[in-house]
């Protein structure tokens, strides 16, 4: 498939500001505080989840430019939590990885604009999915940006939650 | 009990968050629909829709008389009589933009969060739960807009959809 969805770009343009906007005003200390395990929101922190979002895009542009380079490459799958650990951004302040995150995205979504019906149809061999597209993977990475922004707004609803009374019990 | 910190910051936020997430998407993208038949236009729709009845004019009740009665709203009857989900998402973004800045600026001015009424379906509520309860329904409904984008972009992943096994 050389496709990308309708949302594909506009997701992936618009994350880091949608995050910025969203976390603008969580304060630092609810921003970096894992959930309890009792509500049933994970275990990462909203300043976990911008981090691996940062990590993931790393990992894709280099997985595109290798698929753009090479003829069907090998795109080795990684455990995402050793990657993340590894690569530094783990405890930094969120004002930080929102800045990196904004500037990675505004860096390389214009290329992913810019390539061609050609260059979205090549393919690499990710060793658990099979063969992939580049714009599989650009979907892939609009899906992935869509599924931690619910994952934040589920923490900012976490957070919410405590001053709720007894309008917790009821939709409106 | 006090606001958790943050809440009107949250609520303030929202409008930007639309903003940023759903300014340029598709008209195509906008119409999707979610497993309940709602659309991102929908979403926001209903958003503005009940800003004013579920919140603003709840507060405005109880600070008005002593322990008023507030009546549960029909969500899907107050959004169908709005006429909001025939209106171009850029209007609905403009307009809950516009209503939200004025909302917040009043709710910052309230300076007696414990003051309360009776909710028919669930009895005692105060002005700090109404306004925590708008910060976890704008949260709510920016999951199910993520949810209807990843649903979206989930149709082009091809074999990537294996890593989820």
């Amino acid at each position: 498939m050389t496709a990308l969805t309708p949302v594909t770009i506009p997701t992936l343009r618009a994350t880091p500001s949608t995050l910025r906007a969203m976390l603008e005003g969580v304060p630092e200390d609810v921003r970096q505080a894992a959930p309890a395990p009792e509500v049933g929101a994970g275990d990462w922190s909203m300043a976990t989840v911008v981090a691996h979002l940062i990590d993931g895009h790393r990992r894709q542009v280099g997985r595109i430019r290798l698929m753009v380079e090479q003829d069907n490459p090998v795109l080795q799958n990684v455990d995402e939590w050793a990657a993340m650990e590894a690569s530094g951004l783990l405890g930094a302040a969120t004002e930080e990885l929102l800045g990196t995150f904004a500037a990675l995205r505004a860096a390389d979504v214009p290329w992913y604009e810019r390539l061609t019906d050609e260059q979205l149809g090549r393919t690499g061999m990710h060793s658990v999915g099979g063969e992939v597209t580049v714009a599989n993977i650009l979907n892939h990475a609009a899906y992935h940006d869509a599924q931690h922004l619910g994952q934040i707004a589920r923490l900012i609803e976490v957070a919410a939650h405590a001053g709720r009374g007894n309008m917790r019990l009821v939709d409106l | 009990m006090p606001l958790p910190a943050g809440t009107l910051e949250l609520i303030a936020a929202t409008p930007a968050t639309l903003r940023a997430l759903l300014g340029a998407l598709p008209d195509e993208a906008i119409e999707q629909r979610d497993p309940g038949g709602w659309s991102i236009r929908d979403v926001v729709a209903h958003m503005l829709a009940v800003e004013e009845p579920a919140f603003r004019d709840r507060i405005a009740l109880i600070l008005d008389q002593a322990d008023p009665t507030i009546p549960v709203i029909d969500e899907d009857a107050t959004l169908e009589a709005s006429g909001y989900r025939l209106l171009p998402l850029s209007w609905l973004l403009d307009e809950f933009e516009r209503r939200r800045a004025a909302d917040v600026a009043w709710f910052r001015s309230l300076d007696d969060l414990e003051r309360g009424g009776q909710h028919t379906a669930v009895g005692a509520v105060t002005v700090g739960n109404i306004l925590s309860h708008l910060a976890h329904h704008d949260a709510a409904h920016l999951q199910q807009i993520a949810g209807i984008l990843d649903a979206t972009a989930n149709t082009g992943r091809g074999n990537l959809l294996r890593l989820d096994a």
